[in-house]
Protein backbone atom coordinates (compact mmCIF):
# COMPACT_ATOMS: atom_id res chain seq x y z
CA UNK A 1 0.00 0.00 0.00
CA UNK A 2 1.17 3.73 -1.04
CA UNK A 3 1.59 6.54 1.44
CA UNK A 4 -1.22 9.41 0.93
CA UNK A 5 -0.17 12.69 1.02
CA UNK A 6 -2.96 16.02 1.71
CA UNK A 7 -1.90 18.42 -0.07
CA UNK A 8 -5.01 20.87 -0.38
CA UNK A 9 -7.47 21.96 2.02
CA UNK A 10 -10.43 24.01 1.71
CA UNK A 11 -13.19 24.99 4.60
CA UNK A 12 -16.43 26.90 4.42
CA UNK A 13 -17.68 29.20 7.61
CA UNK A 14 -19.66 27.28 9.84
CA UNK A 15 -23.42 28.35 10.54
CA UNK A 16 -26.93 29.01 9.17
CA UNK A 17 -26.01 28.80 5.45
CA UNK A 18 -29.42 30.30 4.30
CA UNK A 19 -27.05 31.75 1.93
CA UNK A 20 -26.28 28.45 -0.44
CA UNK A 21 -27.25 24.99 -1.60
CA UNK A 22 -25.77 22.14 -0.45
CA UNK A 23 -23.28 21.77 -3.77
CA UNK A 24 -22.79 25.14 -3.60
CA UNK A 25 -21.38 25.30 -0.35
CA UNK A 26 -19.32 21.89 -1.14
CA UNK A 27 -17.82 23.81 -3.84
CA UNK A 28 -16.66 26.61 -1.65
CA UNK A 29 -14.64 24.03 0.52
CA UNK A 30 -13.77 22.20 -3.18
CA UNK A 31 -12.15 25.26 -4.95
CA UNK A 32 -10.41 26.35 -2.17
CA UNK A 33 -8.60 22.65 -1.32
CA UNK A 34 -7.75 22.50 -5.66
CA UNK A 35 -6.61 25.70 -5.75
CA UNK A 36 -4.63 24.99 -2.62
CA UNK A 37 -3.24 21.97 -4.20
CA UNK A 38 -2.40 23.90 -7.25
CA UNK A 39 -4.56 21.14 -9.44
CA UNK A 40 -7.36 21.46 -11.28
CA UNK A 41 -10.98 19.67 -11.11
CA UNK A 42 -10.06 17.99 -13.85
CA UNK A 43 -7.26 16.34 -11.90
CA UNK A 44 -9.10 14.61 -9.83
CA UNK A 45 -10.13 10.85 -10.26
CA UNK A 46 -12.20 9.76 -7.58
CA UNK A 47 -14.48 11.82 -4.87
CA UNK A 48 -16.00 10.38 -1.50
CA UNK A 49 -18.78 12.61 0.04
CA UNK A 50 -19.41 12.43 3.46
CA UNK A 51 -22.86 13.40 4.44
CA UNK A 52 -25.51 11.99 6.51
CA UNK A 53 -28.52 13.85 4.43
CA UNK A 54 -32.20 13.49 4.94
CA UNK A 55 -32.75 16.81 6.70
CA UNK A 56 -31.66 18.27 3.19
CA UNK A 57 -33.74 17.83 -0.59
CA UNK A 58 -30.75 16.59 -2.75
CA UNK A 59 -30.64 12.75 -1.78
CA UNK A 60 -27.64 12.49 -3.70
CA UNK A 61 -25.08 14.61 -2.38
CA UNK A 62 -22.01 13.27 -4.35
CA UNK A 63 -23.46 13.95 -7.64
CA UNK A 64 -24.76 17.47 -7.37
CA UNK A 65 -21.35 17.90 -5.51
CA UNK A 66 -18.99 16.76 -8.37
CA UNK A 67 -21.03 18.29 -11.18
CA UNK A 68 -20.91 21.53 -9.95
CA UNK A 69 -17.30 21.69 -8.60
CA UNK A 70 -16.84 20.50 -11.99
CA UNK A 71 -15.03 17.00 -11.35
CA UNK A 72 -16.05 15.77 -14.74
CA UNK A 73 -13.68 12.43 -14.84
CA UNK A 74 -14.69 11.11 -11.25
CA UNK A 75 -16.26 8.30 -9.99
CA UNK A 76 -17.71 9.27 -6.50
CA UNK A 77 -20.16 8.02 -3.67
CA UNK A 78 -21.72 9.14 -0.77
CA UNK A 79 -20.32 8.19 2.68
CA UNK A 80 -22.38 7.52 5.64
CA UNK A 81 -21.22 7.22 8.69
CA UNK A 82 -23.36 9.06 11.45
CA UNK A 83 -20.83 12.54 12.46
CA UNK A 84 -18.35 10.25 11.72
CA UNK A 85 -19.15 10.13 7.80
CA UNK A 86 -16.39 12.87 6.96
CA UNK A 87 -13.65 10.71 8.86
CA UNK A 88 -14.72 7.61 6.75
CA UNK A 89 -15.10 9.79 3.64
CA UNK A 90 -11.49 10.88 4.19
CA UNK A 91 -10.68 6.84 4.91
CA UNK A 92 -12.43 5.64 1.82
CA UNK A 93 -10.56 8.36 -0.74
CA UNK A 94 -6.83 7.89 1.15
CA UNK A 95 -7.74 3.67 0.42
CA UNK A 96 -8.19 4.50 -2.84
CA UNK A 97 -4.95 6.42 -3.60
CA UNK A 98 -3.10 4.02 -1.29
CA UNK A 99 -4.40 1.09 -3.53
CA UNK A 100 -3.24 2.46 -6.77
CA UNK A 101 -7.07 3.61 -7.71
CA UNK A 102 -6.26 6.82 -8.15
CA UNK A 103 -3.42 9.48 -7.95
CA UNK A 104 -5.74 12.30 -7.14
CA UNK A 105 -8.66 11.61 -4.67
CA UNK A 106 -10.69 14.38 -2.89
CA UNK A 107 -12.69 13.49 0.41
CA UNK A 108 -15.57 16.46 1.24
CA UNK A 109 -17.84 16.66 3.56
CA UNK A 110 -21.24 19.02 3.52
CA UNK A 111 -24.10 19.24 5.56
CA UNK A 112 -27.32 21.25 5.35
CA UNK A 113 -29.09 20.97 8.15
CA UNK A 114 -30.80 24.30 8.40
CA UNK A 115 -33.48 23.22 5.43
CA UNK A 116 -35.48 21.17 7.59
CA UNK A 117 -37.38 22.39 11.14
CA UNK A 118 -35.66 22.07 14.22
CA UNK A 119 -38.01 19.49 15.67
CA UNK A 120 -37.02 17.52 12.25
CA UNK A 121 -33.73 17.63 12.66
CA UNK A 122 -34.08 16.31 16.40
CA UNK A 123 -35.73 13.59 15.27
CA UNK A 124 -33.30 12.72 12.43
CA UNK A 125 -30.37 12.67 14.92
CA UNK A 126 -32.19 11.05 17.58
CA UNK A 127 -33.00 7.89 15.21
CA UNK A 128 -29.10 7.73 14.35
CA UNK A 129 -29.02 5.30 17.30
CA UNK A 130 -31.31 1.72 17.42
CA UNK A 131 -34.49 3.05 15.67
CA UNK A 132 -36.81 0.07 16.94
CA UNK A 133 -35.49 -0.07 20.76
CA UNK A 134 -34.64 2.74 21.35
CA UNK A 135 -36.03 5.84 19.10
CA UNK A 136 -39.39 4.03 18.31
CA UNK A 137 -41.03 3.78 21.66
CA UNK A 138 -39.25 5.72 24.04
CA UNK A 139 -38.31 9.30 21.90
CA UNK A 140 -34.74 9.19 22.47
CA UNK A 141 -32.45 12.14 21.28
CA UNK A 142 -28.65 12.82 20.32
CA UNK A 143 -28.16 14.63 23.52
CA UNK A 144 -30.50 12.23 25.47
CA UNK A 145 -27.83 9.45 24.61
CA UNK A 146 -24.82 11.20 25.77
CA UNK A 147 -26.42 12.56 28.83
CA UNK A 148 -26.93 8.64 30.09
CA UNK A 149 -23.18 9.05 29.74
CA UNK A 150 -23.05 11.90 31.71
CA UNK A 151 -25.39 10.97 34.39
CA UNK A 152 -23.04 7.28 34.66
CA UNK A 153 -20.02 9.52 34.56
CA UNK A 154 -20.79 11.93 37.07
CA UNK A 155 -22.20 9.58 39.49
CA UNK A 156 -18.95 7.13 39.37
CA UNK A 157 -16.00 9.72 39.39
CA UNK A 158 -17.34 12.63 41.04
CA UNK A 159 -17.56 15.20 38.17
CA UNK A 160 -20.02 18.37 37.97
CA UNK A 161 -22.01 20.05 35.45
CA UNK A 162 -19.51 22.73 35.74
CA UNK A 163 -16.37 20.60 35.29
CA UNK A 164 -18.34 19.71 31.82
CA UNK A 165 -18.88 23.49 31.59
CA UNK A 166 -15.42 23.98 31.50
CA UNK A 167 -15.06 22.42 28.10
CA UNK A 168 -17.39 24.99 26.71
CA UNK A 169 -15.14 27.41 28.22
CA UNK A 170 -12.25 26.74 25.66
CA UNK A 171 -13.87 25.49 22.63
CA UNK A 172 -16.24 28.97 22.98
CA UNK A 173 -12.49 30.65 23.66
CA UNK A 174 -10.88 29.34 20.89
CA UNK A 175 -13.86 29.21 18.85
CA UNK A 176 -13.58 33.22 19.18
CA UNK A 177 -10.17 33.22 17.27
CA UNK A 178 -11.56 30.94 14.75
CA UNK A 179 -13.35 32.72 11.83
CA UNK A 180 -15.14 30.10 9.90
CA UNK A 181 -16.48 29.05 13.71
CA UNK A 182 -20.25 29.40 14.09
CA UNK A 183 -19.46 30.50 17.42
CA UNK A 184 -17.21 33.88 18.05
CA UNK A 185 -18.65 34.82 21.34
CA UNK A 186 -16.44 33.26 24.24
CA UNK A 187 -18.96 32.16 27.16
CA UNK A 188 -18.08 32.03 31.17
CA UNK A 189 -19.11 29.25 33.31
CA UNK A 190 -22.05 31.23 34.41
CA UNK A 191 -23.56 31.61 30.91
CA UNK A 192 -22.94 28.01 30.62
CA UNK A 193 -24.79 27.03 34.12
CA UNK A 194 -27.71 29.78 33.08
CA UNK A 195 -28.98 27.71 30.07
CA UNK A 196 -31.68 25.67 29.54
CA UNK A 197 -31.27 21.63 29.74
CA UNK A 198 -31.82 20.09 26.75
CA UNK A 199 -30.99 16.90 28.29
CA UNK A 200 -30.39 16.44 31.75
CA UNK A 201 -27.85 17.05 33.08
CA UNK A 202 -26.32 18.52 29.74
CA UNK A 203 -27.58 22.18 28.97
CA UNK A 204 -28.10 23.86 25.77
CA UNK A 205 -24.15 25.65 26.19
CA UNK A 206 -23.00 21.80 26.72
CA UNK A 207 -24.50 20.83 23.08
CA UNK A 208 -22.87 21.59 19.73
CA UNK A 209 -25.03 23.34 17.39
CA UNK A 210 -27.33 22.64 14.49
CA UNK A 211 -24.51 23.84 11.50
CA UNK A 212 -24.59 24.09 7.51
CA UNK A 213 -20.95 24.07 6.08
CA UNK A 214 -18.32 21.77 4.30
CA UNK A 215 -15.12 20.67 4.39
CA UNK A 216 -12.95 19.03 1.39
CA UNK A 217 -9.11 17.67 1.24
CA UNK A 218 -7.60 16.47 -1.51
CA UNK A 219 -5.47 13.27 -1.25
CA UNK A 220 -2.54 12.11 -3.37
CA UNK A 221 -0.45 9.42 -4.16
CA UNK A 222 2.77 10.23 -3.01
CA UNK A 223 4.66 10.19 -6.32
CA UNK A 224 2.02 13.39 -7.04
CA UNK A 225 2.55 14.80 -3.17
CA UNK A 226 6.49 14.98 -4.38
CA UNK A 227 5.72 16.77 -7.73
CA UNK A 228 3.33 19.72 -6.25
CA UNK A 229 5.31 20.51 -3.01
CA UNK A 230 8.47 19.82 -0.43
CA UNK A 231 6.56 19.69 2.45
CA UNK A 232 3.04 17.29 2.06
CA UNK A 233 1.21 16.62 5.08
CA UNK A 234 0.82 12.57 5.63
CA UNK A 235 -1.94 10.09 6.43
CA UNK A 236 -0.19 8.53 8.89
CA UNK A 237 -2.71 6.06 10.08
CA UNK A 238 -6.45 5.30 10.18
CA UNK A 239 -7.80 3.24 13.09
CA UNK A 240 -11.82 2.70 12.91
CA UNK A 241 -14.15 0.39 14.90
CA UNK A 242 -18.13 -0.06 14.99
CA UNK A 243 -20.11 -0.09 18.55
CA UNK A 244 -23.08 -2.23 19.28
CA UNK A 245 -26.18 -0.38 17.91
CA UNK A 246 -28.57 -0.74 21.19
CA UNK A 247 -26.59 1.17 24.23
CA UNK A 248 -28.45 -1.65 26.30
CA UNK A 249 -25.40 -3.78 24.76
CA UNK A 250 -22.44 -1.35 26.42
CA UNK A 251 -20.37 -2.59 29.22
CA UNK A 252 -20.79 0.71 30.44
CA UNK A 253 -21.76 4.11 30.31
CA UNK A 254 -17.97 5.93 30.77
CA UNK A 255 -16.39 5.27 27.41
CA UNK A 256 -16.46 4.02 24.07
CA UNK A 257 -14.88 0.42 23.68
CA UNK A 258 -15.17 1.05 19.56
CA UNK A 259 -13.50 4.30 20.19
CA UNK A 260 -10.55 2.59 22.23
CA UNK A 261 -10.23 0.03 19.69
CA UNK A 262 -9.80 2.47 16.96
CA UNK A 263 -7.35 4.26 18.91
CA UNK A 264 -5.43 1.16 19.81
CA UNK A 265 -5.08 0.50 15.79
CA UNK A 266 -4.29 3.90 15.05
CA UNK A 267 -1.81 4.14 17.47
CA UNK A 268 -0.20 1.31 16.59
CA UNK A 269 -0.07 1.62 12.80
CA UNK A 270 1.79 4.98 13.47
CA UNK A 271 4.18 3.89 15.84
CA UNK A 272 2.43 5.44 18.53
CA UNK A 273 2.87 4.31 22.21
CA UNK A 274 -0.69 3.47 23.66
CA UNK A 275 0.51 4.01 26.89
CA UNK A 276 2.25 7.50 26.23
CA UNK A 277 0.79 9.02 23.11
CA UNK A 278 1.51 12.37 24.48
CA UNK A 279 5.16 11.93 23.86
CA UNK A 280 4.61 11.83 20.35
CA UNK A 281 1.32 13.99 20.10
CA UNK A 282 1.12 17.53 19.35
CA UNK A 283 -2.55 18.54 19.55
CA UNK A 284 -5.54 16.83 19.35
CA UNK A 285 -9.01 17.01 17.64
CA UNK A 286 -11.65 15.56 19.04
CA UNK A 287 -15.60 14.93 18.85
CA UNK A 288 -17.21 17.35 21.46
CA UNK A 289 -20.13 17.27 19.88
CA UNK A 290 -21.40 17.41 23.45
CA UNK A 291 -18.45 18.72 26.51
CA UNK A 292 -19.11 15.27 28.17
CA UNK A 293 -17.64 13.24 24.51
CA UNK A 294 -14.70 15.15 25.04
CA UNK A 295 -13.79 14.33 28.49
CA UNK A 296 -14.32 10.73 27.68
CA UNK A 297 -12.58 11.32 24.82
CA UNK A 298 -9.33 12.07 26.72
CA UNK A 299 -9.84 8.83 28.84
CA UNK A 300 -10.28 6.60 25.26
CA UNK A 301 -7.32 8.35 23.53
CA UNK A 302 -5.03 7.58 26.57
CA UNK A 303 -4.49 11.27 27.06
CA UNK A 304 -5.92 10.64 30.96
CA UNK A 305 -6.89 7.71 33.08
CA UNK A 306 -9.92 6.16 33.15
CA UNK A 307 -11.90 8.87 35.50
CA UNK A 308 -9.13 11.41 35.64
CA UNK A 309 -10.39 12.97 32.07
CA UNK A 310 -12.13 15.72 33.43
CA UNK A 311 -9.35 16.51 35.79
CA UNK A 312 -8.23 17.87 32.55
CA UNK A 313 -10.92 19.82 32.07
CA UNK A 314 -10.91 21.46 35.52
CA UNK A 315 -7.28 21.76 35.63
CA UNK A 316 -7.14 23.59 32.07
CA UNK A 317 -4.29 21.32 30.77
CA UNK A 318 -5.93 21.12 27.28
CA UNK A 319 -4.96 24.44 26.29
CA UNK A 320 -2.30 25.36 24.50
CA UNK A 321 0.47 25.53 26.58
CA UNK A 322 -0.77 22.41 28.71
CA UNK A 323 -0.32 19.28 28.78
CA UNK A 324 -2.01 18.77 25.13
CA UNK A 325 -3.82 21.23 23.20
CA UNK A 326 -7.51 20.36 22.69
CA UNK A 327 -9.68 21.38 20.01
CA UNK A 328 -8.07 24.35 19.44
CA UNK A 329 -10.11 25.04 16.18
CA UNK A 330 -13.20 25.46 18.73
CA UNK A 331 -14.40 21.89 18.62
CA UNK A 332 -17.75 21.18 17.39
CA UNK A 333 -19.12 22.92 20.31
CA UNK A 334 -18.16 26.76 19.11
CA UNK A 335 -17.11 25.76 15.39
CA UNK A 336 -20.35 24.18 14.57
CA UNK A 337 -21.17 20.10 13.87
CA UNK A 338 -22.47 20.16 10.24
CA UNK A 339 -22.82 15.88 10.63
CA UNK A 340 -21.02 15.03 7.65
CA UNK A 341 -18.35 17.89 7.37
CA UNK A 342 -17.19 17.48 10.78
CA UNK A 343 -14.27 14.83 10.18
CA UNK A 344 -13.03 16.26 6.82
CA UNK A 345 -13.12 19.81 8.98
CA UNK A 346 -10.72 18.01 11.48
CA UNK A 347 -8.41 16.85 8.64
CA UNK A 348 -8.00 20.61 7.59
CA UNK A 349 -7.47 21.61 10.62
CA UNK A 350 -5.31 18.85 11.25
CA UNK A 351 -3.39 20.18 7.97
CA UNK A 352 -3.49 23.71 9.19
CA UNK A 353 -1.53 23.13 12.57
CA UNK A 354 1.16 21.07 11.30
CA UNK A 355 1.65 23.74 8.71
CA UNK A 356 1.80 26.10 11.10
CA UNK A 357 -0.86 28.00 9.06
CA UNK A 358 -3.47 28.62 12.19
CA UNK A 359 -4.82 31.66 12.90
CA UNK A 360 -3.37 34.23 15.39
CA UNK A 361 -3.38 32.30 19.29
CA UNK A 362 -4.77 29.14 18.25
CA UNK A 363 -1.55 27.67 16.90
CA UNK A 364 -0.03 24.57 18.77
CA UNK A 365 3.26 24.15 18.96
CA UNK A 366 4.84 21.51 16.40
CA UNK A 367 7.34 19.49 18.08
CA UNK A 368 7.43 16.08 16.33
CA UNK A 369 5.17 16.94 13.94
CA UNK A 370 1.94 14.81 14.43
CA UNK A 371 -1.71 16.23 15.37
CA UNK A 372 -4.80 13.28 16.16
CA UNK A 373 -8.18 13.15 14.88
CA UNK A 374 -10.79 11.61 16.57
CA UNK A 375 -14.25 11.63 15.20
CA UNK A 376 -17.24 9.39 16.92
CA UNK A 377 -20.51 8.55 15.02
CA UNK A 378 -23.39 8.13 16.85
CA UNK A 379 -23.08 7.43 20.58
CA UNK A 380 -19.89 5.37 20.20
CA UNK A 381 -21.64 3.73 17.26
CA UNK A 382 -18.65 4.50 14.62
CA UNK A 383 -15.25 5.27 15.71
CA UNK A 384 -12.43 6.93 13.72
CA UNK A 385 -9.35 7.95 14.88
CA UNK A 386 -6.79 9.80 12.51
CA UNK A 387 -3.36 10.12 12.40
CA UNK A 388 -1.90 13.11 10.81
CA UNK A 389 1.53 13.60 10.07
CA UNK A 390 4.08 16.07 8.59
CA UNK B 1 -56.43 8.28 18.96
CA UNK B 2 -54.10 8.21 16.08
CA UNK B 3 -50.83 10.42 16.58
CA UNK B 4 -51.13 14.11 17.54
CA UNK B 5 -49.55 16.24 15.10
CA UNK B 6 -50.99 19.34 16.11
CA UNK B 7 -47.83 20.73 17.51
CA UNK B 8 -45.83 20.47 14.85
CA UNK B 9 -49.14 21.67 12.58
CA UNK B 10 -49.39 24.79 14.91
CA UNK B 11 -45.60 25.43 14.83
CA UNK B 12 -45.46 25.08 10.77
CA UNK B 13 -48.89 27.63 10.38
CA UNK B 14 -47.34 31.13 10.44
CA UNK B 15 -45.05 29.69 7.55
CA UNK B 16 -47.82 27.90 5.69
CA UNK B 17 -49.98 31.10 6.10
CA UNK B 18 -47.07 33.45 5.04
CA UNK B 19 -46.05 30.81 1.87
CA UNK B 20 -49.76 31.25 0.97
CA UNK B 21 -50.11 34.98 0.83
CA UNK B 22 -46.75 35.03 -1.03
CA UNK B 23 -47.91 32.65 -3.56
CA UNK B 24 -51.04 34.71 -3.56
CA UNK B 25 -49.38 37.83 -4.58
CA UNK B 26 -46.34 36.61 -6.91
CA UNK B 27 -47.39 33.18 -7.60
CA UNK B 28 -43.97 32.07 -6.35
CA UNK B 29 -43.50 30.04 -2.65
CA UNK B 30 -40.66 32.27 -1.88
CA UNK B 31 -39.76 33.13 1.92
CA UNK B 32 -37.57 34.81 3.87
CA UNK B 33 -34.92 33.25 5.80
CA UNK B 34 -36.06 34.91 9.50
CA UNK B 35 -32.40 35.43 10.18
CA UNK B 36 -30.72 36.36 7.66
CA UNK B 37 -33.31 37.63 4.98
CA UNK B 38 -32.12 35.14 2.18
CA UNK B 39 -34.63 34.00 0.24
CA UNK B 40 -35.60 29.97 0.72
CA UNK B 41 -38.03 28.30 -1.59
CA UNK B 42 -40.78 26.94 0.33
CA UNK B 43 -40.68 23.05 -0.91
CA UNK B 44 -44.48 22.35 -2.05
CA UNK B 45 -43.93 18.54 -1.68
CA UNK B 46 -44.14 17.26 2.13
CA UNK B 47 -43.42 13.44 2.75
CA UNK B 48 -44.86 11.83 5.78
CA UNK B 49 -42.73 9.21 6.79
CA UNK B 50 -43.68 5.85 8.84
CA UNK B 51 -41.95 2.83 8.20
CA UNK B 52 -43.22 -0.87 8.20
CA UNK B 53 -40.65 -3.07 9.92
CA UNK B 54 -40.69 -6.87 9.26
CA UNK B 55 -41.38 -8.59 12.93
CA UNK B 56 -41.94 -11.92 11.54
CA UNK B 57 -38.62 -13.26 14.34
CA UNK B 58 -39.82 -11.51 17.03
CA UNK B 59 -43.78 -13.10 17.22
CA UNK B 60 -42.82 -14.37 20.67
CA UNK B 61 -41.93 -10.88 22.21
CA UNK B 62 -45.24 -9.37 20.90
CA UNK B 63 -47.10 -12.46 22.32
CA UNK B 64 -45.66 -11.90 25.68
CA UNK B 65 -46.01 -8.14 25.57
CA UNK B 66 -50.01 -9.19 25.17
CA UNK B 67 -49.40 -11.28 28.29
CA UNK B 68 -48.03 -8.57 30.43
CA UNK B 69 -44.54 -9.84 30.32
CA UNK B 70 -41.54 -8.86 28.82
CA UNK B 71 -39.71 -11.06 26.83
CA UNK B 72 -35.41 -11.77 26.08
CA UNK B 73 -33.40 -14.03 24.01
CA UNK B 74 -31.03 -16.87 25.21
CA UNK B 75 -28.53 -18.95 22.41
CA UNK B 76 -29.63 -22.61 22.98
CA UNK B 77 -25.68 -23.42 22.13
CA UNK B 78 -23.54 -21.03 23.76
CA UNK B 79 -25.79 -19.50 26.11
CA UNK B 80 -25.24 -15.70 25.25
CA UNK B 81 -28.20 -13.56 25.89
CA UNK B 82 -30.26 -10.75 24.21
CA UNK B 83 -31.96 -8.06 24.83
CA UNK B 84 -32.61 -6.61 22.72
CA UNK B 85 -34.14 -9.83 21.91
CA UNK B 86 -32.99 -12.12 18.30
CA UNK B 87 -33.92 -15.44 17.26
CA UNK B 88 -30.52 -15.94 16.06
CA UNK B 89 -27.17 -15.90 18.12
CA UNK B 90 -25.06 -13.20 16.61
CA UNK B 91 -21.83 -15.20 17.81
CA UNK B 92 -22.11 -18.67 16.73
CA UNK B 93 -25.32 -18.51 14.39
CA UNK B 94 -27.39 -20.96 16.02
CA UNK B 95 -30.99 -20.47 17.35
CA UNK B 96 -32.27 -18.88 20.66
CA UNK B 97 -35.20 -19.38 23.06
CA UNK B 98 -37.45 -16.80 24.48
CA UNK B 99 -37.26 -16.34 28.31
CA UNK B 100 -39.00 -13.72 30.46
CA UNK B 101 -37.41 -10.69 32.61
CA UNK B 102 -38.66 -10.60 35.74
CA UNK B 103 -37.63 -9.42 39.03
CA UNK B 104 -36.03 -5.83 40.18
CA UNK B 105 -33.67 -4.21 38.13
CA UNK B 106 -30.96 -1.99 38.77
CA UNK B 107 -31.07 1.48 37.50
CA UNK B 108 -27.87 2.09 35.83
CA UNK B 109 -27.83 5.31 34.07
CA UNK B 110 -31.04 8.25 32.58
CA UNK B 111 -31.96 11.29 31.41
CA UNK B 112 -34.70 13.92 30.89
CA UNK B 113 -35.52 14.55 27.89
CA UNK B 114 -36.71 18.48 26.98
CA UNK B 115 -35.58 19.27 23.08
CA UNK B 116 -37.84 16.51 21.64
CA UNK B 117 -38.08 15.21 18.39
CA UNK B 118 -41.05 15.90 16.14
CA UNK B 119 -42.59 12.74 16.62
CA UNK B 120 -42.65 13.51 20.52
CA UNK B 121 -43.68 17.11 20.71
CA UNK B 122 -46.96 16.43 21.98
CA UNK B 123 -45.49 14.30 24.89
CA UNK B 124 -44.48 15.94 28.22
CA UNK B 125 -40.64 16.14 28.95
CA UNK B 126 -39.79 12.47 29.65
CA UNK B 127 -37.30 10.58 31.62
CA UNK B 128 -35.46 7.47 29.64
CA UNK B 129 -33.21 5.13 31.72
CA UNK B 130 -31.45 1.84 31.31
CA UNK B 131 -31.78 -0.61 33.88
CA UNK B 132 -30.04 -4.14 34.63
CA UNK B 133 -31.96 -7.33 35.75
CA UNK B 134 -30.96 -10.57 37.27
CA UNK B 135 -31.43 -12.52 33.93
CA UNK B 136 -28.03 -10.59 33.05
CA UNK B 137 -29.80 -8.08 30.27
CA UNK B 138 -30.00 -4.60 30.52
CA UNK B 139 -33.31 -2.63 29.42
CA UNK B 140 -33.62 1.06 27.90
CA UNK B 141 -37.42 2.29 28.35
CA UNK B 142 -39.22 5.33 29.73
CA UNK B 143 -39.21 5.52 33.38
CA UNK B 144 -42.56 6.33 35.30
CA UNK B 145 -40.77 9.26 37.72
CA UNK B 146 -42.30 13.24 37.35
CA UNK B 147 -39.00 14.64 37.54
CA UNK B 148 -35.15 13.46 37.82
CA UNK B 149 -35.16 14.62 41.87
CA UNK B 150 -37.15 11.66 42.83
CA UNK B 151 -34.88 8.50 41.55
CA UNK B 152 -31.29 8.03 41.47
CA UNK B 153 -28.58 5.89 40.32
CA UNK B 154 -28.63 2.23 41.08
CA UNK B 155 -32.77 2.32 41.98
CA UNK B 156 -34.41 -0.63 42.24
CA UNK B 157 -36.71 -0.81 39.15
CA UNK B 158 -39.67 -2.63 37.79
CA UNK B 159 -40.37 -3.70 34.44
CA UNK B 160 -43.94 -3.37 33.51
CA UNK B 161 -46.03 -3.90 30.60
CA UNK B 162 -48.69 -0.89 29.79
CA UNK B 163 -50.56 1.11 27.12
CA UNK B 164 -49.05 3.93 26.23
CA UNK B 165 -51.01 7.18 25.53
CA UNK B 166 -52.10 8.65 23.45
CA UNK B 167 -51.02 6.27 20.89
CA UNK B 168 -52.65 3.52 22.87
CA UNK B 169 -50.37 0.35 22.44
CA UNK B 170 -48.87 -1.78 24.35
CA UNK B 171 -44.99 -1.22 25.07
CA UNK B 172 -42.76 -1.59 28.45
CA UNK B 173 -41.39 1.17 31.28
CA UNK B 174 -39.51 0.61 34.15
CA UNK B 175 -41.08 2.34 37.65
CA UNK B 176 -38.83 2.71 40.63
CA UNK B 177 -39.98 0.24 43.00
CA UNK B 178 -40.27 2.82 45.66
CA UNK B 179 -43.11 4.43 43.67
CA UNK B 180 -44.42 1.77 42.70
CA UNK B 181 -47.48 2.02 45.34
CA UNK B 182 -48.38 5.35 43.99
CA UNK B 183 -47.92 5.14 40.44
CA UNK B 184 -49.56 1.58 40.35
CA UNK B 185 -49.20 -0.69 37.83
CA UNK B 186 -51.20 -0.68 34.31
CA UNK B 187 -51.27 -4.40 32.58
CA UNK B 188 -53.39 -5.67 29.81
CA UNK B 189 -56.85 -6.27 30.79
CA UNK B 190 -57.81 -10.13 30.66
Amino acid sequence: MGHVAVVGVGITRFGRRSDTTLQELASEAGRMALSDAGLDPEDVEFLAVGSMGGWSSESLPAVVVSEYLGLERAGSMRVEAACASGSAAVKVAADVVAAGGADVAMAIGVERMYESPIPNVVEYLGRAGNYFWEFENFGLTFPGYYAMYATAYMNKYGATEEDLSEISVKNHYYGSLNPYAQFREPVKIEDVMRSRYVAWPLRLLHCSPISDGSAAVVLVSERVARSLTDSPTWIRAIGSATGPSSITRRDDFLGFLAVRRAAEEAYRRAGIDPARPLRQVDAALVHDCFTIAEIIAYEDLGFARRGEGFMLAKERQTYIGGLVPVNIDGGLKAKGHPIGATGVAMAVEAVKQLRREADPGRQADIKNGVVIAHNVGGTGHYAYVTVYSM
Amino acid sequence: MPLDRSKIEEMLRPYLAAMEEEKGRTGLPLLRDEKSGDPLYFGQRELRLRYLIPVKSLKEFFDGLARGEVLYTRCENCGLKYFPPQPTCSRCGKGTAWLRISGEGELLTFTKVYSKPASFLHYDDYIVGVARFPEQVSVLALIKARDVTEIRMGARVRLVVERREPENYYTYALIPVEATEHTGQTLPED
